[in-house]
């Protein structure tokens, strides 16, 4: 009883919304770029890696609804994403006059939003910068939203309106290694939209293939992955800590993983990096349904050191 | 009169209550931290319910009243629910302050200091997302204290050591039924 209560709250709705997907602006003809720069200083880094691709103007325009999406899954600062980072990219976003910008996210089911906003710091970078801050799960009211026609396992996604109005979602994840979903970056970071139920669909139904699907709408349209301390070996939490001072941005969330993920399995010591980053399953699966591209040939990587 | 009523209580405190304890049946629940050995609990706490409200308006509301299921003598105390929350008094917003024992005035709940062992998972292997499909691990990622580890087989092992059961893998398990339940340290009467 409290069980179809519960269900008919979250599907009771039968309007279905529809999104669009826009295409990644940061390209070189057929390539897709993606900057990876190194140095001490994060705001200098942060900057740096955006405008090595084009610069923000290229997504954001002033009156639009900018929705900042960090991982704040874990109520342990060594697994969130760094302040110092989020707080660089609210900076850029303020400089060019954005009004209406939003961090938001419902953490792991089974931790509390709330406490790990305090906690990580992002709370604290959210006063600084006067910007929402909005824990999802404290959100009453859902949207469905209709995923992409190529998507295989999922025909709708249950999220909530603030994500779903908003017009550029700019993904801040951390890179960090994952029990199940072998590594945790931007594509797995947009789980971080969805309701405490939904997320047990996911692994009920495979996880791999959902992730994929998810990002068929929920596509973010700028990936700014945390690399300044990677965790390897554990995850995503209580992991072997290894600092890189490195942040990898891009307009592709699967050029933006794999590179990421190369780079993480550089750290571990892997004999064929490279390889092995291609063979994440959702990875390989958002590339089938269209999301970006995990083609090395077809990628553009910029490194600098400043 | 009086001392009808006097000899009652003394009777009823002294040898039915006792009796009661030992023969009818009861199931084994877990109490809110802080709470005193379970013969003093039933004999103390009021049934009042004010950990429970407190629960529910400052904490995360997984306190519940046990139901008569639970057996005649616990009906109205309270039980962790870890179908609908979780505990938050470890690496959670309790952390500071606890609801819950600040609202008990007959001293069942004892204020705690450090880490507070609630309890500790069970598995059940049949199950288990994992071990029939595959693709599910949510109790390993959970886990603020490491006390879920991935064996080789990729199955998930429970360090019953570690394990404060504050019942995080309980609620996030995505099987129906949970494939995991939250089970008392010490439940002796």
């Amino acid at each position: 009883m409290y069980k179809t209560m519960f269900l008919s709250r979250i599907w009771g709705s039968k309007e279905v919304l529809k999104r669009e997907v826009r295409r990644n602006p940061y390209t070189r003809g057929e390539l897709s770029l993606v900057s990876v720069i190194r140095s001490k200083d994060p705001l200098k880094t942060v900057k740096a890696s955006i405008e090595e691709l084009g610069g923000i103007e290229k997504i954001i325009e002033p009156d639009y609804k900018v929705l900042v999406k960090p991982n704040v899954g874990f109520s342990d600062s060594s697994a969130d994403t760094s302040p110092e980072v989020v707080g660089a990219i609210l900076s850029i976003l303020k400089d060019i006059g954005v009004k209406d910008i939003t961090i938001a996210e419902s953490a792991v089911r089974g931790s509390n939003t709330t406490y790990n906003f305090r906690v990580s710091g992002i709370e604290q970078v959210a006063k600084k910068f006067d910007v929402k801050l909005i824990d999802l799960k404290r959100v009453e009211k859902k949207v469905k939203v209709l995923t992409g026609n190529r998507a295989k396992k999922l025909k709708t996604i249950t999220t909530y309106p603030i994500v779903y109005e908003s017009d550029v979602i700019i993904s801040v994840p951390r890179l960090k290694r994952h029990v199940e979903a072998v590594v945790t970056i931007s594509l797995k970071n947009m789980m971080g939209i969805l309701p405490d139920m939904d997320k047990a669909i996911f692994h009920l139904r495979g996880l791999h293939q959902c992730i994929a699907d998810l990002n068929t709408v929920f596509k973010p349209d700028l990936v700014v992955v945390d690399a300044t301390e990677v965790m390897t070996r554990r995850g995503p939490q209580g992991g072997d800590l290894v600092k890189t001072d490195t942040i990898i941005a891009s307009g592709d969330p699967v050029a933006a993983d794999l590179i990421a993920s190369k780079l993480l399995f550089e750290l571990e010591g892997t004999t064929n990096p490279m390889g092995k980053a291609m063979n994440v399953k959702h990875i390989k699966l958002a590339e089938e349904v269209g999301v970006g591209t995990a083609d090395p040939n077809s990628i553009e990587v910029i490194y600098r050191r400043l | 009169m009086n001392l009808l009523k006097r000899l009652s209580i003394i009777l009823t405190r002294s040898v039915l209550y006792p009796v009661f304890l030992k023969l009818l049946p009861k199931r084994a629940v877990v109490r809110p931290p802080g709470a005193i050995n379970e013969k003093d609990f039933l004999r103390k706490c009021a049934r009042c319910g004010a950990c429970i409200v407190a629960c529910k308006n400052m904490g995360s509301g997984v306190l519940v009243s046990c139901t008569v299921h639970d057996g005649i003598l616990m009906y109205g105390t309270p039980k962790l629910d870890t179908s609908r929350a979780y505990c938050e008094i470890v690496l959670g917003i309790c952390e500071e302050r606890q609801p819950c024992i600040e609202a008990c005035i007959y001293g069942v709940l004892k204020p705690v200091k450090g880490v507070v062992k609630l309890g500790y998972v069970e598995w059940d292997s049949t199950k288990c997302i994992q071990v029939k499909q595959g693709g599910c691990l949510v109790c390993v990622e959970v886990c603020p204290m490491g006390a879920v580890e991935v064996g080789e087989d990729r199955r998930p092992k429970f360090d019953k050591e570690k394990c404060i059961g504050c019942g995080r893998c309980v609620y996030a398990c995505p099987a129906s039924p949970k494939a995991l339940r939250l089970v008392p340290r010490t439940f002796l009467l």
